[in-house]
Protein backbone atom coordinates (compact mmCIF):
# COMPACT_ATOMS: atom_id res chain seq x y z
CA UNK A 1 0.00 0.00 0.00
CA UNK A 2 1.85 3.01 -1.24
CA UNK A 3 1.92 5.96 -3.54
CA UNK A 4 4.07 5.07 -6.53
CA UNK A 5 5.54 7.51 -8.96
CA UNK A 6 4.78 6.99 -12.65
CA UNK A 7 6.31 9.77 -14.69
CA UNK A 8 5.43 13.07 -13.05
CA UNK A 9 2.47 11.80 -11.10
CA UNK A 10 1.85 9.56 -8.10
CA UNK A 11 -0.69 6.74 -8.05
CA UNK A 12 -1.89 4.71 -5.15
CA UNK A 13 -1.49 0.92 -5.24
CA UNK A 14 -2.87 -1.55 -2.78
CA UNK A 15 -1.09 -4.91 -2.38
CA UNK A 16 -2.69 -7.99 -0.88
CA UNK A 17 -2.16 -11.73 -0.95
CA UNK A 18 -4.56 -13.94 -2.88
CA UNK A 19 -3.92 -17.71 -2.92
CA UNK A 20 -0.30 -17.14 -1.87
CA UNK A 21 0.38 -14.61 -4.62
CA UNK A 22 0.73 -10.86 -4.12
CA UNK A 23 -1.85 -8.94 -6.13
CA UNK A 24 -1.31 -5.25 -6.68
CA UNK A 25 -4.49 -3.27 -7.16
CA UNK A 26 -4.42 0.08 -8.90
CA UNK A 27 -6.48 2.75 -7.16
CA UNK A 28 -5.45 5.78 -9.21
CA UNK A 29 -4.94 9.23 -7.76
CA UNK A 30 -8.45 10.47 -7.20
CA UNK A 31 -10.80 10.46 -4.22
CA UNK A 32 -10.78 6.67 -4.00
CA UNK A 33 -6.98 6.59 -3.75
CA UNK A 34 -6.92 9.33 -1.12
CA UNK A 35 -9.57 7.59 0.95
CA UNK A 36 -7.69 4.27 0.76
CA UNK A 37 -4.41 5.99 1.69
CA UNK A 38 -6.08 7.61 4.72
CA UNK A 39 -7.58 4.29 5.84
CA UNK A 40 -4.22 2.56 5.45
CA UNK A 41 -2.47 5.29 7.44
CA UNK A 42 -5.05 4.93 10.23
CA UNK A 43 -4.62 1.16 10.26
CA UNK A 44 -0.84 1.56 10.43
CA UNK A 45 -1.11 4.03 13.31
CA UNK A 46 -3.40 1.62 15.18
CA UNK A 47 -0.95 -1.25 14.64
CA UNK A 48 1.96 0.86 15.89
CA UNK A 49 -0.01 1.97 18.93
CA UNK A 50 -0.89 -1.65 19.70
CA UNK A 51 2.74 -2.72 19.29
CA UNK A 52 3.94 0.05 21.64
CA UNK A 53 1.27 -0.90 24.18
CA UNK A 54 2.23 -4.57 23.97
CA UNK A 55 5.92 -3.71 24.49
CA UNK A 56 5.01 -1.59 27.51
CA UNK A 57 3.04 -4.48 29.00
CA UNK A 58 5.86 -6.93 28.32
CA UNK A 59 8.39 -4.60 29.98
CA UNK A 60 6.15 -4.24 33.04
CA UNK A 61 5.62 -8.00 33.16
CA UNK A 62 9.37 -8.57 33.00
CA UNK A 63 9.94 -6.03 35.76
CA UNK A 64 7.36 -7.65 38.07
CA UNK A 65 8.76 -11.10 37.28
CA UNK A 66 12.22 -9.94 38.37
CA UNK A 67 10.82 -8.48 41.59
CA UNK A 68 9.00 -11.75 42.17
CA UNK A 69 12.22 -13.71 41.74
CA UNK A 70 13.98 -11.51 44.28
CA UNK A 71 11.16 -11.77 46.82
CA UNK A 72 11.08 -15.53 46.36
CA UNK A 73 14.83 -15.72 46.87
CA UNK A 74 14.55 -13.65 50.04
CA UNK A 75 11.76 -15.82 51.45
CA UNK A 76 13.74 -18.99 50.69
CA UNK A 77 16.79 -17.49 52.41
CA UNK A 78 14.56 -16.76 55.39
CA UNK A 79 13.50 -20.42 55.50
CA UNK A 80 17.08 -21.63 55.16
CA UNK A 81 18.07 -19.26 57.93
CA UNK A 82 15.31 -20.74 60.11
CA UNK A 83 16.84 -24.21 59.62
CA UNK A 84 14.75 -25.59 56.76
CA UNK A 85 15.85 -27.18 53.52
CA UNK A 86 14.01 -27.91 50.28
CA UNK A 87 13.56 -31.61 49.73
CA UNK A 88 14.20 -32.47 46.05
CA UNK A 89 13.10 -28.97 45.01
CA UNK A 90 9.70 -29.69 46.52
CA UNK A 91 8.47 -29.30 50.07
CA UNK A 92 10.41 -27.52 52.79
CA UNK A 93 11.51 -29.71 55.69
CA UNK A 94 13.10 -29.00 59.01
CA UNK A 95 16.84 -29.82 58.94
CA UNK A 96 18.43 -32.13 61.49
CA UNK A 97 21.35 -29.84 62.26
CA UNK B 1 52.71 3.64 63.16
CA UNK B 2 50.35 6.22 64.73
CA UNK B 3 53.08 8.81 64.68
CA UNK B 4 53.71 7.91 61.02
CA UNK B 5 50.01 8.50 60.27
CA UNK B 6 50.03 11.76 62.19
CA UNK B 7 53.08 12.72 60.18
CA UNK B 8 51.28 11.83 56.94
CA UNK B 9 48.08 13.63 58.01
CA UNK B 10 50.08 16.75 58.55
CA UNK B 11 51.21 16.49 54.93
CA UNK B 12 48.16 15.71 52.74
CA UNK B 13 50.25 15.83 49.59
CA UNK B 14 52.19 12.79 50.85
CA UNK B 15 48.94 10.83 51.37
CA UNK B 16 47.87 11.76 47.86
CA UNK B 17 51.16 10.44 46.46
CA UNK B 18 50.81 7.19 48.42
CA UNK B 19 47.20 6.72 47.27
CA UNK B 20 48.11 7.40 43.66
CA UNK B 21 51.01 4.92 43.80
CA UNK B 22 48.73 2.24 45.32
CA UNK B 23 46.08 2.82 42.64
CA UNK B 24 48.75 2.35 40.00
CA UNK B 25 49.82 -0.99 41.54
CA UNK B 26 52.93 0.03 43.48
CA UNK B 27 53.33 -2.72 46.13
CA UNK B 28 55.99 -0.82 48.07
CA UNK B 29 53.39 1.57 49.49
CA UNK B 30 51.18 -1.20 50.92
CA UNK B 31 52.40 -0.73 54.55
CA UNK B 32 51.40 2.94 54.40
CA UNK B 33 48.06 2.03 52.79
CA UNK B 34 47.34 -0.52 55.53
CA UNK B 35 48.25 2.03 58.17
CA UNK B 36 46.00 4.67 56.60
CA UNK B 37 43.04 2.26 56.36
CA UNK B 38 43.65 1.18 59.98
CA UNK B 39 43.64 4.80 61.06
CA UNK B 40 40.56 5.73 59.01
CA UNK B 41 38.36 2.57 58.86
CA UNK B 42 35.52 4.53 57.20
CA UNK B 43 37.64 4.71 54.06
CA UNK B 44 38.01 0.94 53.96
CA UNK B 45 34.26 0.55 54.40
CA UNK B 46 33.53 3.15 51.75
CA UNK B 47 36.00 1.80 49.21
CA UNK B 48 35.65 -1.92 49.92
CA UNK B 49 31.91 -2.35 50.35
CA UNK B 50 30.87 -3.71 46.95
CA UNK B 51 27.19 -3.71 47.83
CA UNK B 52 27.14 -0.04 48.73
CA UNK B 53 29.20 0.77 45.64
CA UNK B 54 26.75 -1.13 43.45
CA UNK B 55 23.83 0.58 45.15
CA UNK B 56 25.38 3.99 44.47
CA UNK B 57 26.00 3.07 40.83
CA UNK B 58 22.43 1.81 40.48
CA UNK B 59 21.15 5.03 42.06
CA UNK B 60 23.21 7.02 39.55
CA UNK B 61 21.79 4.93 36.71
CA UNK B 62 18.22 5.16 37.96
CA UNK B 63 18.06 8.80 38.94
CA UNK B 64 20.59 10.49 36.66
CA UNK B 65 20.89 14.20 37.49
CA UNK B 66 17.58 14.32 39.35
CA UNK B 67 18.83 14.92 42.91
CA UNK B 68 15.31 14.99 44.38
CA UNK B 69 14.56 11.54 42.98
CA UNK B 70 17.96 10.28 44.14
CA UNK B 71 17.46 11.51 47.72
CA UNK B 72 13.91 10.14 47.87
CA UNK B 73 15.01 6.75 46.52
CA UNK B 74 17.95 6.64 48.91
CA UNK B 75 15.69 7.40 51.88
CA UNK B 76 13.25 4.73 50.78
CA UNK B 77 16.09 2.19 50.52
CA UNK B 78 17.38 3.20 53.96
CA UNK B 79 13.92 2.76 55.41
CA UNK B 80 13.64 -0.69 53.87
CA UNK B 81 17.09 -1.53 55.18
CA UNK B 82 16.02 -0.60 58.71
CA UNK B 83 12.86 -2.68 58.38
CA UNK B 84 14.82 -5.66 57.05
CA UNK B 85 16.16 -6.38 60.53
CA UNK B 86 12.61 -6.82 61.81
CA UNK B 87 11.55 -10.49 61.64
CA UNK B 88 8.25 -9.75 59.95
CA UNK B 89 9.86 -7.86 57.09
CA UNK B 90 9.92 -10.84 54.72
CA UNK B 91 6.23 -11.35 55.34
CA UNK B 92 5.54 -7.70 54.64
CA UNK B 93 7.57 -7.85 51.47
CA UNK B 94 5.70 -10.95 50.34
CA UNK B 95 2.40 -9.22 51.08
CA UNK B 96 3.48 -6.26 48.95
CA UNK B 97 4.49 -8.67 46.19
CA UNK B 98 1.12 -10.43 46.40
CA UNK B 99 -0.71 -7.11 46.09
CA UNK B 100 1.40 -6.28 43.04
CA UNK B 101 0.85 -9.72 41.53
CA UNK B 102 -2.87 -9.52 42.21
CA UNK B 103 -3.15 -6.12 40.56
CA UNK B 104 -1.16 -7.33 37.56
CA UNK B 105 -3.35 -10.43 37.38
CA UNK B 106 -6.54 -8.35 37.32
CA UNK B 107 -5.19 -6.07 34.60
CA UNK B 108 -3.87 -9.01 32.57
CA UNK B 109 -7.26 -10.76 32.85
CA UNK B 110 -9.09 -7.65 31.65
CA UNK B 111 -6.66 -7.31 28.77
CA UNK B 112 -6.93 -10.97 27.81
CA UNK B 113 -10.75 -10.75 27.79
CA UNK B 114 -10.63 -7.56 25.76
CA UNK B 115 -8.06 -8.62 23.20
CA UNK B 116 -8.22 -12.40 23.15
CA UNK B 117 -4.81 -12.86 21.49
CA UNK B 118 -1.80 -15.10 22.33
CA UNK B 119 0.47 -12.33 23.83
CA UNK B 120 -2.32 -11.32 26.27
CA UNK B 121 -2.91 -14.96 27.20
CA UNK B 122 0.82 -15.36 27.85
CA UNK B 123 0.79 -12.32 30.14
CA UNK B 124 -2.22 -13.68 32.00
CA UNK B 125 -0.62 -17.11 32.47
CA UNK B 126 2.59 -15.55 33.81
CA UNK B 127 0.72 -13.23 36.18
CA UNK B 128 -1.41 -16.10 37.46
CA UNK B 129 1.63 -18.32 38.09
CA UNK B 130 3.43 -15.55 39.94
CA UNK B 131 0.41 -14.75 42.10
CA UNK B 132 0.02 -18.38 43.17
CA UNK B 133 3.76 -18.74 43.80
CA UNK B 134 3.80 -15.61 46.00
CA UNK B 135 0.80 -16.81 48.02
CA UNK B 136 2.53 -20.17 48.46
CA UNK B 137 5.73 -18.45 49.62
CA UNK B 138 3.83 -16.42 52.22
CA UNK B 139 2.01 -19.48 53.48
CA UNK B 140 5.32 -21.36 53.80
CA UNK B 141 6.87 -18.53 55.76
CA UNK B 142 3.83 -18.24 58.05
CA UNK B 143 3.61 -21.97 58.60
CA UNK B 144 7.28 -22.88 58.91
CA UNK B 145 9.11 -19.85 60.23
CA UNK B 146 6.68 -17.49 61.91
CA UNK B 147 8.06 -14.61 63.96
CA UNK B 148 7.64 -15.12 67.69
CA UNK B 149 5.64 -12.33 69.31
CA UNK B 150 6.06 -11.67 73.00
CA UNK B 151 3.71 -9.35 74.81
CA UNK B 152 5.28 -7.64 77.77
CA UNK B 153 2.64 -5.53 79.49
CA UNK B 154 1.11 -3.73 76.50
CA UNK B 155 4.28 -3.57 74.41
CA UNK B 156 4.66 -6.21 71.71
CA UNK B 157 8.19 -7.35 70.90
CA UNK B 158 8.93 -9.34 67.75
CA UNK B 159 11.63 -11.98 68.02
CA UNK B 160 12.71 -14.09 65.06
Amino acid sequence: MAWERRGNQKFYYCSRKVNGRVIKEYLGRGERAKRAALEDAQKKATREHERAERQEWEAMDEHIAQLHQLTKLLSHSHLVNAGFYQHHRGEWRKGNK
Amino acid sequence: MTTQIQHSLDRPEEIETVLKSAMEGDKSVMPQIKAILDAVPQWAEELGNLVSQTEKKLLDMGTGNNLLKREATKRDLDLRRQRLVEPSYVEELLQEQIILDLYMLQRARERALERNDPPSDKLLTGAHKRFLASVKCLEQIRKLAPPVRINIAENQINVS
